[in-house]
């Protein structure tokens, strides 16, 4: 089965500018996939080109296996897009936009049903041209999603509103996945992607830089997570217990060697890649995302209390910024 | 053409619901029948020759051919480029419309609302020169209306050329105003100077030879005077509409000429527009 887009090899120049650079993507039918990078890197250009607004320099894009050169209006028929720097119909009240949807695609309904669903009722039968930005965006999403489409195109589909408009986005991707349908969104807002995308592929200066899952993607960067705890000291157990557990030997003497035997005990646990004593007399370990709580609850098991403790994951927004440094 | 209406029908909402374009339609529907109030106060004796039509044409003309090339432009020159540049036209084509259901579509619902002010604006007139002394032909009333109306939409169908062909609201209006300058100002104004180049090529005499009255009568306002002239106010005389005047330069062939030039313009911009970035 193909997928739900295929762009092989897809190239835009704009005179001598090159917006998009030989660019291969496969998104599968069924996925949440998220686009992401800078302004101007290119995710629009591609959006563009998706929905024939723009033509590819080179190269081709697919939709559902319909070119979308050639054969764009059926492409866009399985569509639902949230376009970029789209403006709301002159004169038309919010109720007439869902309308005019519904007229081009051919399907019956009650427009209201929508409205509710992005919870704009109340302005249906005003004039569009009013609405905030944050209410265009919902009333175009509503039109978007008209007639069940089988791929959801959403550009930058939280900009503009608010926490709580961004929040009721993410659930309509998901209720809208859930559905069946397969969705395509970018944005330059890593949390926005990472709650619900299930890959993500990285744009910078033109060119794919990386597409993976969001756990794929902090791996390949290296990305462990940081483990800082506070231990009560007086826990620790004495050397020979430490040997016992299968750590390596050490000798104490003095209240120094407490915190030696403390590194110790915790080096000792499967699992940690490195531990060290923090300024403040807490304890850093290092270790892979999926043994840290393993690593809390050995420690636990060894007779060491833990007082608290704190996890300090690698955000996307810096595994982000080490993929956009790494091609310059 | 079902996918066309959908575009055709939010297209004349949108202009009768908003403020602009709606006070401009409404004026231009005044002027007509204003000219029809107006028309028996310039008859003389009109109780005893009984006012018609003619008396409309005659007194109207000139404001006719500024008057409606300007609606004609207006009504065109934004309607593409205008929602290019505020992103409406991305909203249209993120459904499944083609680049042609929508500029037919706009072409269309446009042309409807031209079409339908010059009406309601002439058959209001005509009512008031019928009314009090007059009398209308039904005929000529046919003849004055489509043909009024097919001058309007020949610069609807430039207006809407342009806006297709540019990517900026500025030129655009630059060039609309262009195009009404020479249209309704400086074309008339053509002809002397026409004759001396010709003549200093030695390709006319004393007058221009018809083949060259021809291309120079090949302009949109001159062409809906000469069928103005030939059916409703039945001129016979003068180079074109005389006697000895050969066929291509009669009435028949303007009509023909005008319903070309409400094509083509709108036509030649299309094309481009299929093909561009936007």
């Amino acid at each position: 089965m193909s997928g739900a887009i295929r762009a092989r090899n897809v190239t835009k120049r704009f005179n001598s500018f090159t917006a998009v650079d030989r660019l291969d993507l496969t998104v599968e039918r069924g996925e949440v996939f998220g686009f992401l990078g800078h302004n101007g890197a290119g995710k629009s250009t591609t959006i563009n080109m998706l929905l024939d607004f723009i033509r590819p320099t080179e190269g081709s894009i697919e939709v559902f296996g319909h070119e979308t050169r050639t054969n764009s209006v059926k492409a866009r028929r399985r569509m639902g897009v949230l376009p970029e720097g789209y403006s709301v119909f002159s004169g038309l009240t919010g109720r007439q936009h869902v309308q005019f949807a519904m007229d081009a695609k051919g399907v019956d309904g009650e427009p209201l049903d929508l409205l509710d669903r992005v919870s704009i009722t109340e302005a249906a039968d005003r004039n569009a041209e009013g609405y905030s930005k944050g209410m265009a965006q919902r009333l175009v999403l509503a039109m978007a999603l008209v007639g069940e489409p089988d791929l959801l195109i959403l550009d930058e589909p939280t900009s503009g509103l608010d926490p709580a408009g961004a929040k009721a986005m993410r659930e309509i991707i998901l209720e809208e996945n859930e559905r069946g349908a397969t969705v395509f969104f970018s944005s330059h807002i890593l949390e926005q992607i990472e709650a619900v995308a299930d890959r993500v592929g990285i744009m910078h200066e033109g060119q794919l830089e990386a597409v993976d899952t969001i756990d794929g993607l902090r791996e390949m960067a290296g990305g462990e997570t940081k483990l800082v705890v506070t231990l009560d000291e007086s826990t620790v157990p004495a050397p020979e217990t430490v040997q016992a557990a299968g750590g390596a030997s050490t000798e104490t003497e003095s209240v120094e060697a407490d915190v030696s035997s403390c590194v110790t005990v915790i080096q000792g646990i499967d699992g940690v890649q490195n531990a060290w004593v923090e300024d403040d007399g807490q304890y850093g370990i290092t270790c892979a995302k999926e043994d840290k709580m393993d690593i809390l609850v050995e420690l636990n098991n060894s007779g060491v209390d833990v007082l608290d403790f704190t996890t300090d994951e690698p955000s996307l927004e810096e595994l982000f910024v080490e993929y956009t440094r790494r091609s310059e | 053409m079902t996918r066309w209406s959908t575009i055709t029908r939010k297209e004349v909402r949108s202009l009768v619901t908003s403020r602009t374009p709606k006070i401009g339609i409404g004026l231009v529907a005044v002027v007509f029948v204003v000219g029809g109030y107006i028309t028996p106060v310039t008859v003389e004796n009109p109780a005893v020759t009984s006012v018609a039509l003619e008396d409309y044409d005659r007194f109207l003309r000139g404001i006719v051919v500024f008057l409606v090339p300007l609606f004609g432009l207006l009504l065109g020159y934004r309607s593409v480029v205008g929602e290019r540049v505020s992103g409406q036209l991305a909203l249209t084509l993120s459904f499944p419309y083609s680049r042609t259901d929508v500029v037919f579509g706009k072409a269309l619902g446009r042309a409807l609302v031209l079409v339908a002010t010059i009406a309601a604006g002439t058959l209001g007139a005509a009512a008031l020169v019928e009314y009090p002394f007059g009398s209308v032909s039904l005929t000529t009333l046919a003849v004055f209306l489509s043909a009024t109306a097919l001058y309007g939409l020949v610069f609807l169908a430039i207006g809407i050329g342009l806006s297709t062909v540019t990517a900026s609201t500025r030129r655009a209006t630059v060039l609309t105003f262009a195009v009404f300058f020479l249209s309704a100002v400086a074309w008339p104004q053509l002809e002397g100077y026409l004759l001396d180049a010709l003549q200093y090529v030695n390709l006319a005499g004393e007058t221009l030879p018809d083949w060259a009255r021809f291309v120079y009568g090949a302009e949109p306002t001159l062409l809906y005077q000469r069928v103005m002239d030939a059916f409703v106010a039945d001129v016979t005389v003068g180079p074109y509409l005389g006697p000895s005047a050969p066929w291509y330069l009669g009435g028949g062939t303007a009509a023909v000429l005008l319903a070309v030039w409400a094509l083509l313009p709108a036509l030649g911009g299309y094309v481009r527009f299929r093909r561009a970035d936007l």
